[in-house]
């Protein structure tokens, strides 16, 4: 037992001790063949091993780091003394209002900035759009009651009948956020006027909210719940998977469309590589296999022209609601912990 | 300074010791200490003032209030019925002649190996609105609500049959510990099977019931998917609340006054639990313990119940653990939907569980990180629970408080605490940044895995007999040679459960891992994660199935080399190939 016992403990050191030199190896590489480190919320669902292998066939060298949004935000806010990001790909404009906010981005111009929509695109030229997710309200094809506007919710009539995200979601909170930040009132409680907060009120607080395990897609078209809020890209499939069709809710005022960006990381060691590399996958050649793989709606004109019929035939029926993102990512934070505490049942 | 010689002469002062105890210090300071104080000191003093918002904004909330009720609520109730059950399960194995006990053993097993949302939602397969056991009780009363479970009732049932891994390893260790010769005395001396049980048995597993009461309370209190799947819009508690905060830099501070709350009721019970445990004597007295025997239950009727109430806990038990390893095997439709239609089976799930080249990599990277956290963490309790069950200063026995400190905080918050601090150069480290570099996930491993570890290693601890070591003391023994020579052959076994059961529950563990993995080792929670998200598709979800029974198959051995004379058959079989060739 204890020589077992001895030789596991050398065991830890030894390893513990090859961590450290691993590390400090890794900052002294200088190699062209480098490795770029890709910081994203897109790796699930085979994303991360298809970015990889594809990026493998150009000749770069991808090593992916997945995590929720919020949680990749943190890690760079974390790691501002220790770098180890090189490329930042996904996240939505509130994560980079973020960053922004703490110096974590470096500014460059990518090449394919023709192929995209100029309002999209950060005035202070540090993070470029690649993709957009419209979110939606989809309902049971038989609802014969389907609200015209969020808003429309807050009646009573639709209580219980319509299910909400997790408000630690980016679905969830950019839906709310765009409900709320209609009500702007530099007077108001955290910038928001008092109509505001009582439509935010009944906005959560008449919703069922889904519980992990719950099949929420199969609610809406058993009846059970027949109203959720979705993506767009997500509808799509499920409207595939399952042979239904949706009715989807459009709004006058357009849906909140959440765009994705990349952007590169302040404090990289391959400044030059990161930008090469950017410029490859925010190609409207790699966006439309993106697509074409994942289902996502590509950013870039000439991507978007080719892709799906039924994502085509979704994208025309839709319009992007004009929203305020500094506004909305510099008070997110509060709005959601006032919800999570006051409106939510 | 003639004096110091005197003293390191005599004994008094012992080297090895002190450097223990430094090297100790260090430690708590670095890691259980300063970076959670330094956390909770930027969360309560935002823009440079201290501020108790989150107080008021808590009070104001009637969902937090709530909330915290429940959770209260349920831990209470789960004490006793956890306990009951725990109880029950671990001398239906051990201590009565119960026929099949074998198997019955296996079937109470179950819960070492599968946790979180996927025992969670076995449970609902089974008793959810398309479960089998609803159908069959819809049979018999044709009026009753299909969603009956739902609620407190449910979360709490879930929490009495899935909360008993604690009591399988350790009250099991306690039983096996047992002196026959007492109980055989007490026999002699005409007591009653009912008398031997509560008087001299149970009286003896005090300590280890206490230790697994205060888990209980713990894992009740932080409970996650129980009250999220099937609590209902009645009773939701607290901790999600708590995790949503964590996430949110500038809600921080309500995360960290209800985990503090919680940590607080936590010491109470601690303290109480203690005050109790100081008041009885629970070492078995005897030298030369006999091998237990297992007791057939006298009164035929207690008989033919107690084989009963065995055989319907048991069906409790692998009901879940069946319709996990069924849907497994259907595509993510069936796992949606709860309803096997006759194409719904696959094996396209586990296909894709190895389709890349590297597929077995984060395997390997978390196998290496749990099994290094939990022998780290045996080490450090081994020595803490040494010092403060042998106290020589007055001072020893201030260990306990800091090394307990982990309980007090998610574990997203003691993630946040490690980044916030060691993010940039310190002293005690040597000037190293630990933050994104693979150590400090080791790091942040062992820190959440140390209070649970000390508490129970504390108890093999207590239970101890005081005279053994005495005796090599006596015959010129050195301390370090008595530890290694006497004590710890004797709590072996509760080590071994420890690092276990710290090895399975860190394998795929997600909260601290997101924040703090290094891409170069990726960790398997993240990968689970990635392949089971929230926004993906259906096929995702039974993704989750699959990589739940590849982990139970992983649990599976690691609780077979450990605790089941897995180690020795290897070892044999490795003799006899050496010999035939």
């Amino acid at each position: 037992m204890k020589r077992v016992l001895a030789a596991l403990l050398t065991g830890t050191m030894l390893v513990a001790m090859g961590c450290v030199a691993v590390q400090t190896e890794e900052t002294e590489e200088v190699d062209k063949n480098e490795t770029i480190v890709v910081y994203t919320n897109n790796g699930g669902e085979g994303r991360e091993q298809w970015l990889v292998d594809r990026a493998a066939e150009e000749g770069y060298n991808v090593q992916v780091v997945h995590g929720g949004a919020s949680e990749i935000t943190q890690r760079l806010i974390a790691e501002k003394n220790n770098p180890l990001c090189d490329v930042i790909f996904g996240l939505n404009n509130i994560e980079y209002e973020k960053l922004k906010a703490n110096d974590l981005l470096e500014a460059w111009e990518p090449n394919w900035t023709d192929g995209v929509d100029e309002s999209l695109i950060d005035a202070d030229g540090l993070y470029y759009p690649v993709t957009t997710t419209p979110l939606v309200l989809i309902g049971n094809a038989e609802y014969e009651d389907m609200p015209s506007d969020w808003i429309d919710l807050v009646d009573e009539k639709y209580k219980g009948l319509y299910q909400l995200h997790a408000l630690n979601g980016g679905t969830a909170q950019t839906v709310y956020a765009s409900i709320i930040s209609r009500y702007p009132d530099p007077e108001g409680e955290l910038g928001i006027s008092e109509e505001g907060w009582e439509i935010a009120a009944a906005f959560l607080g008449n919703a069922h909210n889904i519980v992990e395990g719950e099949d929420s897609i199969g609610d809406v078209i058993d009846g059970t719940y027949p109203m959720d809020e979705h993506w767009a890209s997500g509808v799509i499939t499920e409207q595939n998977e399952r042979d239904y069709k949706f009715q989807i809710m459009t709004p006058e005022v357009g849906e909140p469309f959440v765009v994705e960006s990349v952007a590169i990381a302040k404090g990289t060691e391959k400044y030059d590589l990161c930008v090469d590399f950017l410029n490859w996958l925010g190609s409207s050649d790699i966006q439309l296999e993106w697509s074409n793989e994942f289902g996502t709606i590509p950013c870039q004109a000439d991507a978007l022209d080719n892709v799906s019929d039924d994502l085509k035939e979704l994208m025309d029926m839709l319009t992007p609601q004009d929203l305020d993102w500094a506004f909305i990512a510099e008070n997110i934070d509060a709005w959601v912990e006032k919800a999570e505490l006051e409106f939510i049942q | 300074m003639g004096k110091w010689k005197t003293k390191l002469q005599d004994g008094t002062i012992n080297i090895p010791g002190l450097i223990v105890k430094v090297v100790l210090i260090w430690f708590i300071f670095s890691f259980l200490v300063f970076p959670n104080v330094n956390l909770i000191i930027r969360v309560f003093f935002q823009d440079g003032h201290f501020s108790l918002e989150a107080v008021e904004n808590i009070m104001k909330s009637q969902r937090a209030i709530n909330s915290l009720k429940n959770s209260f609520i349920l831990a209470v109730a789960s004490i006793i019925t956890v306990n009951i059950s725990g109880i029950l399960i671990v001398l239906f194995t051990e201590y009565f002649d119960i026929k099949g006990s074998k198997l019955l053993s296996m079937g109470f097993m179950t819960t070492l190996i599968y946790s979180g949302v996927v025992l969670v939602t076995g449970y609902k397969f089974v008793y959810g609105e398309t479960g089998i056991i609803t159908k069959v009780l819809m049979q018999f009363f044709p009026d009753m609500n299909p969603q009956w479970f739902v609620g407190f009732g449910a979360v709490l049932f879930i929490m009495t049959f899935s909360g008993t891994s604690n009591h399988m390893m350790f009250l099991t260790n306690a039983i096996r510990g047992l002196d026959y010769h007492t109980i055989e005395a007490a026999k002699n001396m005409g007591a009653s099977q009912r008398t031997i049980l509560f008087k001299i048995v149970l009286p003896t597993m005090m300590p280890t019931i206490f230790a697994i009461t205060i888990l209980t309370f713990i894992a009740a209190l932080s409970t996650m998917s129980g009250p999220l799947i099937v609590g209902g819009p009645d009773f939701q508690t607290i901790n999600p609340m708590i995790r949503t905060f964590a996430n949110m830099t500038t809600s921080r501070d309500i995360a960290a006054l209800l985990a503090i709350i919680l940590g607080l009721a936590t010491a109470l019970l601690l303290f109480v639990m203690q005050k109790i445990e100081k008041k009885g004597n629970y070492i078995s007295v005897s030298k030369t313990k006999a091998k237990m025997v297992k007791q057939k239950i006298q009164n035929p009727v207690l008989n033919v119940i107690a084989h009963i109430v065995a055989y319907v806990m048991f069906i409790i038990y692998m009901l879940p653990i069946i319709n996990v390893l069924v849907f497994s095997f259907t595509d993510g439709m069936t796992i949606r939907t709860g309803v096997i239609r006759p194409d719904s089976f696959t094996l396209e799930n586990y296909a894709k569980l190895f389709q890349s080249s590297s597929a077995y990599r984060p395997y390997l990277v978390s196998i290496v990180y749990s099994l290094l956290a939990a022998l780290i963490v045996a080490v450090i309790c081994i020595a803490v629970a040494r010092i403060v069950t042998k106290l020589k200063r007055k001072w020893d026995k201030w260990f306990e408080p800091f090394i307990l400190i982990p309980w007090m905080l998610p574990s997203t918050m003691i993630a946040l605490g490690l980044m916030m601090t060691y993010d940039e150069a310190r002293l005690n480290l040597a000037n190293k940044i630990l933050v994104a570099t693979p150590v400090i996930l080791l790091v942040a491993y062992v820190i959440i895995k140390i209070p649970f570890s000390y508490r129970m290693t504390r108890a093999a601890f207590i239970s101890l007999d005081g005279n053994m070591e005495e005796a090599a003391q006596v015959m010129g023994a050195k301390p370090f040679y008595t530890m290694r020579k006497v004590i710890l052959p004797v709590i072996m076994p509760v080590v071994i459960s420890v690092i276990v059961l710290n090895f399975n529950s860190l394998l795929s563990e997600y909260d601290l891992s997101v924040f703090l993995y290094h891409p170069l080792f990726q960790p398997l929670g993240i990968v689970i994660k990635m392949a089971t998200d929230e926004t993906a598709t259906t096929e995702a979800q039974a993704m989750a199935f699959v990589y739940t029974v590849v982990l139970m198959i992983i649990s599976t051995i690691a609780l077979w080399l450990g605790r089941y004379g897995g180690i020795e058959t290897v070892k044999k079989l490795f003799r006899k190939r050496g010999k035939v060739s």
